[in-house]
Order: structure tokens, then C-alpha cells, then sequence
């Protein structure tokens, strides 16, 4: 298993209920998994805690053989090397498209970085707008701008959190394709977040239903 | 790496100007002042002009600088301590904070009763508190004494300053020595049955009181008379022409006086240069200055007296009480202006 | 990396215990030395005076911030719903009063208002009228309470005002489709929307008044801050003195908390993102010139005629001579309210973001504990500083280290004072830009593999960065205005435009405050203006760092 999940538990420190209750599934490597359920369900709670934003209750996330969180072990976000996009794409406003896209590269020598951001650019179909600024950008833009961001480090492990629910209908349909090619141009293990059925269907190759 | 950053930069931020005042090391006297004068200035410049002595100065609230030297301690760079008011001397001598000192030329230049008994401190100048009355409404025949103003006679015609000014809490602190408590207990309530206003204001206010017709008369220190008659403000002047002034009780206790004086501070660590700086003060020419300049009355009897002063008389009778007593009864002054209802 | 996380290697957790340590410090040493048997002295405090403080210090209190939020709530609706006439200079100019420190206003409208001050002299002069032959006289509460509200006012004014720009047009315009007049919609729908940043500023404007003691000891209202002070220094009376400090502590912890709930209770989490800002309309002109002419009365009053008068003393003082010393008075405040305002920041830049990094309840309430300096009388701060900074000098010397922290010659002490005092205003405002950007961009960038701190470096602070600014203005301005802690703390021959201020007026000199006064404002509003420039600028230049605030 390339990510394991088990017997993972969590709450809110307000809330009596946790919001996940001994969850427990697996990963393959190169897999695209898409997790269904109806909001509130604890499916972003679930992303949260495997990019390191929240520290499980209870349980354990192995990610390609090593803990990054079980009960006395946390390994800090930046550490995971996961990818994220976010539901609202979160571009940082203050830095234009190749800014956004080259956060990630640091630890490349400049010549690697710009060619990678290059390539991040040209499959974001953004290459003629570099230093274009995100609120200058349609959603459709924003949102293969921001999935760019996240695959430029190449990340071990690439997490989508509703990225299509500001889309409209047709752009919705033609960005699930385009995710799903770039997915598998990249060999990127990914786990995808949705409430429609649609949206996970067309891009997983293994769905998970996730109830409350 | 980012805390080093950020330890630097706060470090930097915090020595910028810490290192802004560099140590002296030539010859100095340090003075924590609760006189506000411009004069002072003047005079602490010319000192360092013919001794070489750097005069250093903190000034403040004298309560605060007091509290300041006791929590210094034993390493407290004070030198000498000056304010105003016999009350607060006293008090730092209380509160521990001064030494003894003597000196032929101070013993020769302030006579005995303008400075401490044990030798904690010695005065500067003095001021009387007087009544102030308005030329037009009050002739000086109907005025006689501080006990007087309490007279239902003068109902609606007083103003004051709030209990909160010391000057005043030392006339009542008198007042107790002199009457006893329940007889200063029924004056503070006269005075208060006579207000034409709630107490408010500093001493100019009550002389502006008097000249607005809002009453006939108040309680000021001479010297604020005497600069308000000489101030840059017109309208300031012609409110001062419009009032005279009285000194009471001269058939009994007499005026009521205040002073300002100096204390050398208990760990002085410049002790001679202190006692230095206080006989410069008091020798004859920085007395006349501070009397002509700023209107107060000098300690040293040789020195001259500023004009306007001298046309008031000199030869007033003062009371002849102990400085102490202004602040042995301080306190009891404060609780009985409270009880009295003086704000 | 992974200890990174562990308490003390990590910067930010190390900047808020820093932060933490140094607001306890002062507070520890006062509770030592205040630990005196008592005396009968409390008993006459508590006999014949508690009545009067508690009485005075809440009416002063509670008329002072109603007539603020009365004059501060208005503004800031007209100024974002109507472009009226000479708006844009308004908007700006109603900052000002900030520059303008209550006492001097207090003195000057007190003079202005005396007989031999303007009003007066001109009905005398002009029409031979001599107001006093009615009994003309203001009692001084409602004065002291006219100065708060006219100084104070900016407070609930700029609160309001930023809650307001970051509201959606569509719910007024929703209001106004639904049937309602603008005087509905601003009772039925707005007034509830804004309650917690009225109650923000409401709490400010409370701290200020309640720490007051230059407006509060002219005027001779006894409020517990000079009630603290006259016991302590003037009856040398710790022990009634700290049980009127644990007084006043508690009602500024209920006022915290009250205002902590206002903030929980009354948040409606405005919905979406991608609305249109609200944005000025053009008024009827009839409309327009009756908000013009509000502000324009406001400005008189608290602006206009106070510097009017500074100008005409000035007139009378002028002297070339004070020059040079003014200068040299101007450039230390200025240094060191500028060293003491950069350590303020960064202490509460490090502070929020450690609470943000690490939000257990420890974290956060020993952040809000620090932001107690800013409501303590500013004299009984001062005195645990002292009492801190001896302890270190003798520790210091026990040591045979000789000259650590030789206090009366540096201004650390007062700049460590400055900092402790004003740490609030530095935390609250860095914490209000914090809550306006949200997690998401922090979050991005720690996916990207950045660390806490170099997220907060290079995607944050750059999009905090006018809450800092304004925070550092706040800080700055307080710190020109602020005068117990520099009377008592500073080293010798350390004068301030603020003490020249008081030194005059307490020789009863009013005319010659006119220039220190006039240079304090003065440096404050260049301030004021370089930051409002500096934020409409960036503003400008990058819209899109709006978009994301929101």
C-alpha cells in the first residue's frame, strides 16, 4: 500500500461527535481514488489530516512506508511533500501565475525551476499569461493554474478537495477530462474529494463512499 | 535560522536608541527635579559654564520621582532631589530616600526655618499662598483671615482648585496644626458651603474665576499673580489687572508659606558636586534671578527681592510652622477635604 | 525538521512567550512590593470615596464611549454608502483627531471656553456681552466626556468603517428592494451586522478612558486610574492602591470579555466571497450636503478649532530660540517611539501567528493575557518597570556586571514600557488582518513544501501587510500622545515635545504649548498620511490583494 490509512479518528475540539470515527482504507501507488459522500460527511477533515493540517485523535496515516501521523509522531505539512488544490484554488493574490507555480520549486537551481514552471505552464494551457495576476484569471483558469501549482514539486501524493464546485456545467466536464489526462501523463497517486457522483466517475478508477 | 533573524532584528530595534545616550564620563550631578521652571534651565546652564560640572536632570511629579529613587535603590544615579511644597520634602525624607547635609555656605545662606531641622534638605525659594480679590466687588477692609472665607458671608462668592492640588492640601495641613482637625473640618465644609463653582482648574483659573465676575475671591500662590501680570496672553493680563491681592491672618497665625528646596539623595554617587550645585543656587545672583524671573521669594535674606514683589510688601508675618507639619498632616488634609465634601 | 515543533526551538513560540514574560515581568514585581498589612487609610477610601470613583469612572466611561460610537457609527455609514461632496478628503481628515492627544484638547477647549479664552473675550470684545452675568459655566463631566468623544471617536469610526468595506452591496441593495427606506435597513439590517465592530471600537475607546489620567486630573474627576494613582504616591498607600488596581483589572476583564462574546455571539460569517464590495452611491444633493455638513461639524470640533487655537498661542509664543531644543525634544519621542513601536510589532506579529501555528487554549489565553498592559494606569505600570529593570541592574551588578542596563541613562526601560503598554493595539490589529486572509493561503503554501516561517514570509505578511502597517501607525501615534510612562521612565535629559506640553501647562503657560502641541500633531498626522497613502497606493496598484483580503 502506497498510502495507509487506519482506524483513524477525529473531532473538533467543540464538538462532541467526531467528525471521522475509525476509518480505515488503502492506496496503490499510481491509483486516482475518489472518496463520495454528502457534506459535513468528514471527507475534507480526512484531506486535512493527510496533508498535516490537523492531528488525528486517533490512528495512523503511512504514506509510502513511512508514519507521518500516528500517536506521538507529526510530521509538519511541508515535510509530507502532498499536494493539494483547494476548493477555493487558494493562488496566493500577490504573486502572478509563474510566481504561484514556481512557490513549490525552490529547491530547484533556476535554470530547473524554469523549465519545469514552463512545463507546468504550457500543460495549464496559461504559457501565453505568466504574469498574469489570479484575479485576472477566469475560474477555469484559475483552477488549472492552482492543480499546476500543486504538481509542479512532484508530490508523492496529490489531494483534490471539490475542485470542480465552482465551475459551471461545460467547464466542469472538460476539466475532468483535462485532470484526468494530466493525472495519468504524470503517474500522480491522487485522492479526490467530491459530492458528485459525476465528477468522481469521470475521473477515478476506484471510488469510496464515504457516509456520515 | 528565522529566530536568529528575528532575535537580531528585535535586539537591534531595542539598543537603537538605548545606545543613543552614550555614558559620560566628565564631571556630573545628577538631578531628578519636580520644579518646572524654564529658569531652572538657565541656571543649571550657567553652573556648568563656571564649575565644568555637567548638571544631568530628569524632571517629573514628584510623588512618581520619589517612588522612582525608592525603587532604584542603593544604585540609583540621583544626586540631589528638588520640588516644591514642604509636604513632598518632607515626605522623601520620610520615605528614605535623602541624607543629611551641611555646608558653611548653606548654613550661612538660608536661615534656619527654611530648611529641614535635621539637615535632609534645604530650601530654594518660597511663595505665600494669599487671598486674591476682585478690585471691583471687595474692598481689602472686609478681608482678614483664611478661617474668615469660611464665613457665610462669602456664600457663593469663593472659588477653588480640587483637593487634588497639593498647595492646597498644605494650607489645610496648617490649618490642622494651628485650629485642630474639627475646627479645619468645619472650614473645609464653609468653604465648600461658599463655592460659586465646583473646585476645578489650576491657580490662574481662580484669578480668571474672579475677573469672568463668577466670584470675589480665591486662594493663589503669589507667583502665578505675579507671571500672569507679565504673560505673553492680553487677555491674561487684563484679568490679573482686575484683581488685587491680600495677605491674611497677619493679626494672628500668619500667611500661609510654601517652598521649594533641594535634598542631597541617600547614594549619591556624586555628593560634592551635588552640595556644589545647591550653594551655586543659592548664592546671591541665581537667587535674585529665580525671584525676578519667576516671581518667588529667595531663602537667602542678603539676596535681592524682584520688584514686583517688593511693591506687594515684604515684611508680611508668615506662619512660623515646622515644613514637616505639611507632611505629618497631609494625609488627615486629603481625608478631610474627602469628608468635607471639596472635591 | 520535525522538532521544530517543540516548544522552545520554534521562533514564533519563542516571540509569544517572549511577549508573555514581558507583560508578566512588570505586573510580578508590583505584586511583591504590593504586598503591605493594611491600614485605616483603606477603610476612609472605602467610608468616603469608593462611591464617587465607582460612580464617576462609569458614567465618564459609558457616556464617553456612547457619545463616540454616536458620532464614530454615522461617519463611517455615510462616508462608505455616499459620495458626497469633499468625501475623499473627509474620509481621510476624520482619521486626524487620533493625532491629537486628549489632554491637549482637554487644556485647550478648556482655556478656549474660560474667560479670558477666545469665546469668551470675543462675545466681550465684539458684542460687550459678558456670558459669566448669566452663570455661564460647564460643569466639567460633561467636558471632560465632549473631549473624549471628539478625540476618541476615530476609534469606532475606523472599525466600523473597515467592517463596512468588506460587506456585500447586494445586501444593501436587497434591504432597499425588500421595501426598506436607507434609515430601515440601517436600523433593521446594518446596525446588527456591525454590533461587533462597534463593540470593538467601543472597547478601545473604554481602555483609553478608563487608563486616562491627563483629562481626568485637569478636570478633577476622580476616576479609579487617579484614585490608584493619589492613594499609591500621594498617601504612599500600596495596599489601597492594589486592591483599586484588582478593581479596575476586573472591569477591564469583564469589558474584554464582554466584548469577546459580542464578537462570538452577534458573527454573521458573511456567506460568499465573490460579491461586489459595497461601493459609494451618489445622494440627493440634498442628502449629500447634510453629510457633508455632519463631518465638517465633527472635524470643527475636533480638529479645526483645537489647532486653531495652537496657531493663535503660537502667534503669541513664537520665539525662535525654543527651536533647536523642540528639535532635539522631537527627535528623541520620535526615535523612540519608533524602536519601541518596531519591538511592539514584531513581538505581536510573532505572537498571533504562534497562536495561529498553535491554537491550543493556553496559547490564545496567554495572548490575551499580554494585551492587559494597554488598560492599567500608565503611572502604575511604570513603577513595576522601575521595580523590574533595578532588580536586573542590581542582579546585574551582583554579577560584576556594571553597567547592564544603567537605567537613568538609556531608554530601554522606557522603550520595553512602551511596548508592554501598547502590545494590544500591535496584537489586536495583526490579528484582525490574520482573520481577514484566512487559512487557505497559509495552508497552500505548507502543501508547497514552505515551513511556518518562510509561509509567513513570503505568502502572509506580504497580505497582512497593510494590517501591519496600521497597526504600526496606531502603535506609533499612541506612543507620541502617551505621557505618564515617559514622565516617570525617562533617562536625564530626555525631554519629549509631550513633556515640554505638560511642563508648560503645568506652569499654567498655555500659550507656549503652542509649538510642541502642534509638532505632535503634526508628526502624528504625517504618519497617518504616509500610511494612508502608502495602503491607497498598494491598494491601487493590486487590486487583487483586496479580492484576497476579503
Amino acid at each position: 500500500m502506497f498510502l495507509e490509512v487506519r482506524e483513524l479518528s477525529f473531532g473538533y475540539g467543540n464538538m462532541l461527535i467526531p467528525s471521522l470515527r475509525g476509518l480505515s482504507f488503502g492506496i496503490e501507488k499510481g491509483e486516482i481514488v475518489g472518496i463520495v459522500g454528502p457534506s459535513g460527511s468528514g471527507k475534507s477533515t480526512l484531506l486535512r489530516l493527510i496533508a498535516g493540517f490537523e492531528r488525528p485523535l486517533e490512528g495512523s496515516i503511512v504514506l509510502d512506508g513511512i508514519t507521518v501521523a500516528a500517536k506521538d509522531v507529526y510530521v509538519p505539512p511541508e515535510s509530507r511533500n502532498v499536494g493539494m488544490v483547494f476548493q477555493d484554488y487558494g493562488l496566493f493574490p500577490h504573486m502572478t501565475v509563474r510566481k504561484n507555480i514556481e512557490f513549490g520549486l525552490r529547491r530547484l537551481k533556476g535554470e530547473e525551476r524554469a523549465m519545469r514552471a514552463n512545463e507546468m505552464l504550457a500543460m495549464a494551457q496559461m504559457e501565453n499569461f505568466p504574469s498574469r495576476y489570479p484575479y485576472e484569471l477566469s475560474g477555469g483558469q484559475q483552477q488549472r493554474v492552482s492543480l499546476m501549482r500543486a504538481l509542479a514539486p512532484r508530490p508523492r501524493l496529490l489531494l483534490l478537495d471539490e475542485p470542480f464546485s465552482n465551475l459551471d456545467a461545460d467547464l466542469r466536464e472538460i476539466m475532468c477530462k483535462d485532470v484526468k489526462t494530466i493525472l495519468e501523463k504524470e503517474k500522480i497517486t491522487c485522492l479526490f474529494v467530491s459530492h458528485d457522483q459525476r465528477d468522481v466517475n469521470a475521473v477515478c478508477s476506484r471510488i469510496i463512499t464515504q457516509t456520515y | 535560522m528565522k529566530r536568529k533573524i528575528l532575535v537580531f532584528l528585535s535586539i537591534c530595534a531595542f539598543s537603537l536608541t538605548c545606545a543613543s545616550v552614550a555614558l559620560a564620563a566628565s564631571p556630573e550631578v545628577n538631578v531628578y527635579s519636580a520644579r518646572h521652571y524654564e529658569i531652572d534651565e538657565v541656571l543649571y546652564n550657567n553652573f556648568t559654564k563656571e564649575t565644568g560640572i555637567k548638571v544631568n536632570v530628569i524632571s517629573g511629579n514628584a510623588p512618581e520621582l520619589v517612588e522612582r529613587i525608592k525603587r532604584e535603590g542603593e544604585r540609583s544615579p540621583a544626586d540631589l532631589f528638588m520640588t516644591v511644597d514642604g509636604g513632598v520634602l518632607n515626605s522623601a525624607k520620610v520615605a528614605g530616600i535623602l541624607q543629611p547635609t551641611s555646608s558653611p555656605v548653606i548654613d550661612a545662606a538660608v536661615p534656619a526655618h527654611l530648611k529641614d531641622k535635621d539637615g535632609y534638605w534645604v530650601g530654594l525659594t518660597t511663595r505665600a499662598r494669599i487671598i486674591v480679590y476682585s478690585k471691583e466687588r471687595v474692598k481689602p477692609e472686609q478681608l482678614s483671615t483664611y478661617e474668615d472665607l469660611a464665613d457665610p458671608k462669602w456664600k457663593g462668592k469663593i472659588t477653588v482648585r480640587s483637593s487634588a492640588a497639593m498647595y492646597d492640601q498644605s494650607l489645610l495641613a496648617t490649618l490642622i496644626a494651628l485650629d485642630g482637625e474639627d475646627k479645619a473640618f468645619e472650614w473645609a465644609r464653609g468653604i465648600v458651603n461658599n463655592l460659586a463653582r465646583a473646585p476645578q482648574g489650576n491657580d490662574r483659573d481662580q484669578a480668571k474665576a474672579i475677573a469672568a465676575g463668577i466670584s470675589d475671591v480665591c486662594l493663589m500662590n503669589t507667583y502665578y499673580i505675579g507671571q500672569m501680570l507679565n504673560s505673553k496672553d492680553p487677555e491674561e493680563v487684563k484679568a490679573a489687572e482686575k484683581v488685587s491681592i491680600f495677605f491674611p491672618n497677619q493679626k494672628t497665625t500668619g500667611t500661609h508659606l510654601n517652598i521649594s528646596g533641594a535634598g542631597l539623595v541617600k547614594n549619591s554617587p556624586n555628593k560634592e558636586n551635588a552640595i556644589k550645585l545647591v550653594e551655586f543656587l543659592l548664592d546671591l545672583p541665581q537667587q535674585r534671578l529665580l525671584s525676578s524671573a519667576n516671581y518667588e521669594y529667595p531663602v537667602n535674606p542678603a539676596a535681592e527681592t524682584a520688584p514686583l514683589l517688593k511693591s506687594w510688601g515684604t515684611d508680611f508675618k508668615t506662619q512660623m510652622l515646622d515644613f514637616a507639619i505639611y507632611g505629618e498632616n497631609n494625609i488627615k488634609a486629603i481625608q478631610v477635604f474627602n469628608k468635607g465634601g471639596w472635591k | 525538521m520535525k522538532r521544530s515543533f517543540s516548544c522552545i526551538r520554534n521562533p514564533w513560540i519563542f516571540t509569544h512567550r517572549l511577549s508573555v514574560v514581558s507583560v508578566s515581568l512588570p505586573f510580578i514585581f508590583l505584586a511583591i512590593q504590593a504586598a503591605a498589612p493594611a491600614n485605616e487609610n483603606w477603610l476612609h477610601i472605602r467610608g468616603w470615596l469608593l462611591q464617587t470613583y465607582v460612580l464617576d469612572t462609569l458614567l465618564l466611561t459609558l457616556s464617553g464611549v456612547f457619545i463616540a460610537s454616536m458620532i464614530g457609527v454615522p461617519l463611517a455609514w455615510i462616508t462608505c454608502l455616499f459620495a458626497f461632496p469633499g468625501k475623499y478628503f473627509i474620509e481621510w481628515a476624520l482619521v486626524l483627531p487620533l493625532a491629537i492627544p486628549p489632554y491637549i484638547s482637554a487644556y485647550i477647549y478648556y482655556h478656549l471656553m474660560g474667560y479670558t479664552g477666545g469665546f469668551q473675550a470675543g462675545l466681550r470684545t465684539f458684542l460687550g456681552l459678558d456670558v459669566n452675568r448669566f452663570g455661564f459655566d460647564i460643569p466639567p463631566m460633561p467636558f471632560a466626556v465632549f473631549i473624549f468623544a471628539v478625540t476618541l471617536f476615530p476609534y469606532v469610526y475606523l472599525i466600523v468603517k473597515a467592517f463596512l468595506k468588506h460587506q456585500s452591496a447586494s445586501l444593501y441593495e436587497n434591504t432597499r428592494l425588500l421595501g426598506r427606506g436607507a434609515w430601515s435597513s440601517f436600523f433593521g439590517v446594518f446596525l446588527p451586522l456591525m454590533a461587533p465592530s462597534i463593540a470593538g471600537g467601543a472597547t478601545l475607546v473604554a481602555f483609553e478612558i478608563l487608563s486616562d489620567f491627563g483629562v481626568t486630573s485637569h478636570f478633577g474627576i476622580h476616576t479609579f486610574s487617579t484614585a490608584i494613582f493619589s492613594a499609591w504616591f500621594g498617601m504612599s498607600d500600596a495596599d489601597s492602591a492594589a486592591k483599586m488596581s484588582v478593581m479596575l483589572l476586573g472591569a477591564v476583564f469583564t469589558l474584554a470579555a464582554f466584548n469577546k462574546l459580542a464578537q462570538r455571539t452577534l458573527k454573521y460569517r458573511i456567506v460568499s466571497s465573490k460579491e461586489r464590495a459595497l461601493l459609494p452611491r451618489i445622494p440627493s444633493r440634498r442628502v449629500g450636503l447634510a453629510c457633508t455638513f455632519f463631518c465638517v461639524l465633527v472635524l470643527l470640533f475636533s480638529v479645526i478649532i483645537p489647532v486653531g487655537q495652537l496657531f493663535s498661542w503660537l502667534t503669541l509664543s513664537w520665539n525662535q530660540e525654543l527651536l533647536p531644543r523642540l528639535w532635539q525634544n522631537a527627535r528623541n519621542i520620535v526615535s523612540s517611539a519608533l524602536a519601541a513601536t518596531s519591538c511592539t510589532m514584531i513581538l505581536a506579529v510573532g505572537t498571533v501567528n504562534a497562536t495561529r501555528l498553535f491554537p491550543s487554549k493556553p496559547n490564545l489565553a496567554l495572548a490575551q493575557f499580554a494585551t492587559i498592559g494597554y488598560s492599567v494606569p500608565g503611572a502604575v505600570l511604570a513603577m513595576g518597570v522601575i521595580s523590574l529593570f533595578s532588580f536586573i541592574s542590581r542582579a546585574g551588578a551582583s554579577f560584576g556586571i556594571h553597567d547592564l542596563f544603567d537605567i537613568s541613562r538609556t531608554t530601554a526601560m522606557l522603550i520595553f514600557a512602551y511596548a508592554v503598554r501598547f502590545f494590544a493595539i500591535g496584537y489586536h490589529a495583526v490579528e484582525s488582518g490574520f482573520s481577514k486572509v484566512g487559512n487557505i493561503y497559509g495552508e497552500a503554501a505548507r502543501t508547497l513544501g514552505a515551513g511556518p516561517s518562510e509561509t509567513f514570509f513570503r505568502v502572509e505578511m506580504p497580505l497582512i501587510r497593510n494590517a501591519i502597517i496600521s497597526g504600526f501607525v496606531l502603535v506609533f501615534v499612541d506612543i507620541m500622545k502617551e505621557l505618564p510612562l515617559t514622565m516617570i521612565l525617562r533617562p536625564f535629559n530626555f525631554n519629549t515635545l509631550g513633556t515640554s506640553v505638560y511642563d508648560f501647562a503645568k506652569n499654567e503657560i498655555m500659550e507656549e504649548i503652542a509649538l510642541p502641541a502642534i509638532l505632535i500633531i503634526a508628526v502624528c498626522a504625517a504618519f497617518i498620511a504616509i500610511a494612508s497613502l502608502l495602503d491607497k497606493s498598494y491598494s491601487a496598484a493590486r487590486p487583487e490583494v483586496r479580492r484576497g483580503e476579503r
